[in-house]
């Protein structure tokens, strides 16, 4: 569906130059849920917005790459005809719906503009309020006749998120990029909007990219997964596989460190309980160590990390990983 | 002191806040943040209050360390009603840490005058006297104790990473030698690979000082695992409390139920 090649991106941040993205390449497949994991600073957001080329120019650079769907590189489209893909054939939502919706339309109106401007139809008509409220079903809003009248502060965040997914899914879209698209709400309504994500995949037929920080929701929705560190790819693999035998240290590493629901329960006091944590911190991108970018926090280290940037390799079957003592 | 003793003890606790109205601000109605909660939490506990937002966990949080006074209910440190302790008497027994370690330590003092402003507040209100080399000296010992290295304070906050700012807040916290720290989402804010850190450094803390906590969390599987007893908030009130293992594996509030279902858990499920 979706073709990343060797992309990478740049920042100026203060006359500092940020490597966000170093040479990353992916294939969304169609009908798959892609989940992208990392920490903050990873570059999956900056991922997320280059495929859409909504990285603001003054800031950042795409410097090479080229991403690919259905045979046309995005990054070299004119714009009208990049205005009808994004948001038309690849929609997006966000972490925060408070912030990306308009606070003085009311819903319905915000729904209707996205829906017309697709659709290249006549905004605000009757039978626009009709599709408006199917689309509002479709994403199981409750009572969206009543929902349509209302402004974006009286609904609830996951209500809010749903009006997002709403309109992301108004141009009927092929490619869905969901960048955290849960992190701002709380656990259950996370639960009610992951199921929906998962049960629109199916019904629409969408290949969905979901970027997370989460294993967890990774685990529950994602068929194949990438790990990303300092802006490359460490680990590539299908979900329960790279649950079951991860093969980058910096994988095993964050997996070893949450605290499962398996792990050992509430010891009896006195008895000393620890998680396994990776030591150090997230390297400043303007300044990132030399050879495998993970090397100064990893516990395998050898010297021949440290001259020269690991190749991805295939270690197993559709299991590639970026670290020369694997396998 | 024996360590099954109840340290704190909060009994019919309440928090409203007015709906106010009109020119005079009359009062039309109530916001029950926290209604009516009672718990004990023991020499040496870890204490988790889990709810989602708005259930009143961080209010109860700001009620025991007195930055808010309650509408109703009584809280005791040990036989005393924290009432009628004088502020500095309190902060020397109870302190708490923040959610968000950017906010909580001013932009514009070095982390030695952060860290030992408190020192200073802790002899003071011990009585003792210490010259200058040995309050910089207790300020070196703090923050080593937490994993930061001692010559940084001449620095300033945004020189540092979320999790170092979480460990200095955690260090300004130990310097006022409290026996029960309030952490309020202390790791919501940080990377996995830090969270873990900061998570190990709260129960060394406890083994190494005897510390208990009371730990306000949203994340059920840091709870889990970090905790000794959990009280489950819904609303203002608190729907199930016990042991960590009797509310995760025999919840019986069907709040409780569906808050644990709901927990991501990091084994895969998803369609192949």
């Amino acid at each position: 569906m979706l073709k990343i090649k060797d992309l990478s991106v740049d920042f100026y941040k203060g006359g500092k130059r940020i490597q966000a993205l170093r040479n990353v390449s992916l294939n969304l497949k169609r009908n798959e849920i892609l989940g992208i994991v990392g920490e903050s600073g990873c570059g999956k957001s900056t991922l997320a917005l280059s495929v859409l080329k909504l990285i603001p120019e003054r800031e950042g650079k795409i410097l090479s790459g080229e991403v690919l769907f259905k045979e046309e590189d995005l990054l070299k489209l004119s714009d009208e005809r990049l205005l009808e893909i994004r948001g038309g054939k690849i929609s997006i939502i966000f972490q925060d719906p408070f912030t990306s919706l308009n606070p003085v339309f009311r819903i319905g109106k915000q729904i209707s503009e996205s829906f017309a401007l697709h659709r290249k139809e006549e905004p605000f008509t009757s039978r626009m309020d009709e599709e408006v409220i199917r689309l509002l079903e479709l994403v199981k809003m409750p009572r969206p006749e009543d929902v349509i009248w209302s402004y974006p502060h009286q609904l609830s965040g996951g209500m809010q998120q749903r009006v997002m997914i709403a309109m992301a899914l108004s141009s009927n879209p092929e490619i869905l990029i969901a960048d955290e698209p849960t992190t701002a709400l709380d656990v259950t309504v996370q639960k009610e909007i992951l199921d929906l994500l998962t049960e629109l995949q199916k019904k629409l037929g969408l290949s969905i990219l979901l970027i997370t920080h989460d294993f967890g929701i990774v685990a529950q929705v994602c068929q194949r997964v990438l790990v990303m560190y300092a802006g490359i790819i460490v680990e590539e693999a299908f979900t329960h596989e790279i649950f079951r035998k991860p093969l980058h240290p910096y994988t095993r590493g964050l997996l070893e460190s949450l605290p499962s629901r398996k792990g050992p329960v509430s010891s009896p006091r006195g008895e000393k309980r620890r998680l396994k944590a990776i030591p150090g911190q997230v390297p400043d991108p303007s300044n990132l160590p030399s050879g495998c970018k993970f090397h100064p926090r990893c516990p395998m280290v050898i010297d021949g990390c440290k001259p020269e940037e690991p190749v991805l390799r295939e270690i197993a079957i559709n299991h590639w990983v970026r670290c020369i003592r694997a396998g | 002191m024996r360590d099954d003793e109840i340290m704190l003890s909060v009994r019919n606790l309440k928090k409203y806040f007015p709906v106010e109205r009109g020119i005079f601000r009359r009062a039309v109605d109530y916001i029950r943040a926290v209604d009516d909660i009672s718990f004990e939490i023991r020499r040496g506990e870890i204490f988790a209050l889990v709810g989602e937002s708005g259930c009143g966990k961080t209010t109860t949080a700001k009620l025991i360390v007195r930055l808010i006074q309650p509408t109703g209910g009584v809280i005791f440190f040990y036989d005393k009603d924290i009432s009628l302790l004088g502020r500095k008497d309190l902060a020397r027994k109870v302190q708490i840490i923040f959610q968000d370690p950017f906010a909580s330590l001013n932009p514009r003092l070095t982390i030695g005058t952060i860290v030992g402003e408190a020192v200073e507040c802790r002899l003071e209100a011990t009585g003792e006297k210490l010259k200058h080399g040995e309050i910089k000296e207790k300020t070196m010992e703090l923050l080593s104790r937490v994993g930061l290295p001692v010559n940084i304070l001449n620095e300033y906050p945004h020189q540092f990473s979320g999790g170092q700012r979480q460990r200095i807040g955690i260090a300004r916290a130990l310097a006022m030698e409290p026996e029960l720290i309030v952490a309020d989402e202390p790791v919501s804010s940080l990377d996995i690979s830090i969270q873990a850190q900061i998570l190990n450094l709260l129960l060394e803390l406890r083994d190494s000082m005897g510390l208990s906590y009371l730990l306000i969390a949203h994340d059920l599987n840091i709870v889990r695992y970090l905790s000794d007893r959990v009280a489950v908030m819904y609303q203002g009130k608190i729907v199930e409390m016990g042991s960590v293992k009797k509310v995760y594996d025999e919840a019986e509030h069907p709040y409780t139920k569906r808050l644990i279902e709901a927990i991501p858990v990091p084994e895969p499920t998803a369609a192949e």
